[in-house]
């Protein structure tokens, strides 16, 4: 295991044109951390998760994970997104995307070939992990939003990686998956580095240290520190904090 | 029916074998690539590259007959064109910021009017349009099959050695870029495979409806499969029945070739779905 930090950005600004989305962003993560990260919509956390994976490049700055560029080490990071952009129709099983975590990691299938023995059976540890054995032959558009979640959670763990990286989820989620979710989570944690994207603070304050507060600027808290005032300052007013059962929410308001 | 087995079975009916032969190795080629471009959603891309197939044909033909050049087949001219308008309607998909199918299209009719004017200066060819428009799949050679049949192996080889990281680019090209999938490279790839299979496909039923052909039948078997590589069995299954009884019927009944297979596996299409969209509102 290296000692480098899972993730570290230094004076990382972006900007699409002349529009800032991020300015002056440090932070570092070490290994086997796990944080969340919240903002308001807008405030840059879609751009910021994009930059970490190495699918947007700083224009000034630098980012490192585990020591080296995001684009050298994209097969060492595992990642959700929020939505799936697919084709309801798309003729695919649980087993044929799980599988896709496999890609560029097996040493069956280099550059030509199919999935080999050794890809099934991580496809099928991934699936066991986060609870949905017997999946595999399901088609993907016979889940449930919260099976879905699962099976891209188990994608992104397919690869075996050492960072994963969540965007929100616990969109589309009930409270029980949500739970069910947060045991999984708290077990991957003992072997990789988390990050993850949420507004949901009630979940994630059982399981991060810290909570990075973007908002074209990044500003790190530990998750002790978070608060009604912390929050408000974070989402610039136009959010309130809500204390519910000891926990806090982040539940924004309209803008009318 | 009999009656055509017997006329197949004839010897001097070499060109009704030639002609079953090559709408069986193009079905192959046809249920591949004709399901991916279905799930990836270009057959607007698909259709482009085909119409570019009449720039590569005219050009040979002027160069075959104006200059004697003999070896310049309209084979190898369709199938440089179509690579050549694969690769610039790749990358115009690829980098172009805004309106991409703009330029597309453009690309579509440049394509055909490089064909058209090339015909014009050909000297002493009368009719070279319906031929590439229609389809000429009595006019088969033994040669034809072969190349044909390379064109099909090779297709098989690619569209089926990568099938992976093509399920992966056409699912979702985000991960897979995550995943160190070479995307660009594969989108490329997977339009390469189209050409081909359009330059396979232009014998059959010409450059108007081939598009029909490849997707179709891919689309219909959609309703039966449930992982992409059993969409591609299943099209290739519909590509046979459609194509054999296309023949078989121009041939009972002097029917034109192409339009007649378009119009079976269209209403093939439009059955299934409709039965199946029957059965989904019974069972919900």
């Amino acid at each position: 295991m290296s000692t480098d930090p899972a993730i570290s950005l230094r004076h990382v600004s972006f900007s699409f044109g002349r529009t800032p989305v991020l300015e002056d962003v440090n932070f570092e993560l070490p290994p086997r951390a796990a944080a969340c990260m919240i903002g308001p919509n807008g405030g840059g956390k879609t751009t910021l998760v994009r930059l970490i994976l190495g699918l947007l490049t700083p224009q000034q700055g630098e980012i490192r994970l585990f020591g080296q560029l995001p684009r050298r080490s994209r097969l060492r990071t595992g990642y959700m997104p929020q939505h799936l952009h697919y084709d309801a129709q798309f003729p695919v099983t649980v087993m044929d995307i799980v599988l896709m975590g496999r890609l560029g990691h097996s040493d069956s299938n280099r550059w030509f070939g199919w999935y080999g023995r050794a890809d099934r059976a991580a496809a099928r540890k991934a699936l066991q992990q986060v609870g949905m054995e017997g999946f595999g032959r399901r088609p993907l558009a016979s889940l449930s939003g919260g099976e879905r979640q699962r099976v891209l959670i188990a994608r992104a763990l397919c690869g075996d990686p050492e960072l994963l990286v969540l965007d929100e989820p616990t969109s589309n989620v009930d409270t029980l998956v949500e739970a069910r979710l947060l045991d999984i989570l708290r077990e991957l944690n003992e072997r990789m580095t988390i990050l993850m994207v949420s507004h949901d603070l009630g979940f994630v304050s059982h399981l991060v240290e810290s909570v990075v507060c973007v908002n074209r600027r990044v500003i790190v808290h530990p998750t002790s520190e978070i608060t009604g005032t912390a929050i408000e300052e974070i989402y610039g007013g136009s959010v309130r904090a809500v204390h519910h059962h000891g926990q806090v929410f982040a539940a924004e308001q309209a803008h009318e | 029916m009999n009656e055509f087995l017997n006329a197949v079975a004839e010897p001097e009916n070499a060109f009704l074998r030639y002609a079953l032969v090559v709408g069986l190795l193009s079905s192959v080629a046809l249920g591949i690539v004709g399901s991916y471009v279905v799930t990836r959603r270009i057959t607007y891309l698909a259709a482009a590259i085909s119409h570019c197939v009449l720039g590569g044909i005219g050009a040979a033909l002027y160069l075959q007959r104006r200059w004697e050049l003999a070896w310049c087949d309209p084979m190898y001219g369709a199938t440089a064109a179509a690579l050549l308008a694969a690769l610039l309607i790749g990358l115009v998909s690829l980098y172009a910021r805004q309106r991409e199918d703009t330029v597309i299209s453009a690309v579509w009719a440049v394509g055909v009017a490089i064909g058209l004017f090339f015909f014009y200066l050909t000297p002493g060819y009368t009719d070279p349009m319906s031929y590439v428009l229609y389809g000429s799949i009595w006019l088969i050679s033994r040669r034809d099959v072969w190349l044909v049949a390379g064109m099909d192996a090779l297709v098989l080889l690619l569209g089926l050695g990568f099938y992976p990281k093509l399920l992966a680019v056409c699912f979702d090209q985000e991960f897979a870029e995550l995943r160190g999938v070479r995307v660009k490279l594969h989108y490329l790839l997977l339009l390469g495979l189209i050409a081909l299979t359009v330059v396979l496909l232009v014998r059959v039923v010409g450059i108007l409806l081939l598009i029909a052909l490849l997707t179709l039948p891919a689309a219909t078997a959609g309703h039966f499969a449930r992982r992409l590589w059993q969409m591609m069995a299943v099209a290739t299954l519909f590509c046979v029945v459609f194509i054999a009884s296309g023949i078989t019927l121009s041939y009972a009944q002097n029917f034109p070739t192409g339009p007649v297979t378009v119009l079976i596996a269209a209403g093939a299409y439009l059955l299934v779905t409709v039965i199946s969209r029957a059965w989904r509102h019974h069972t919900a």
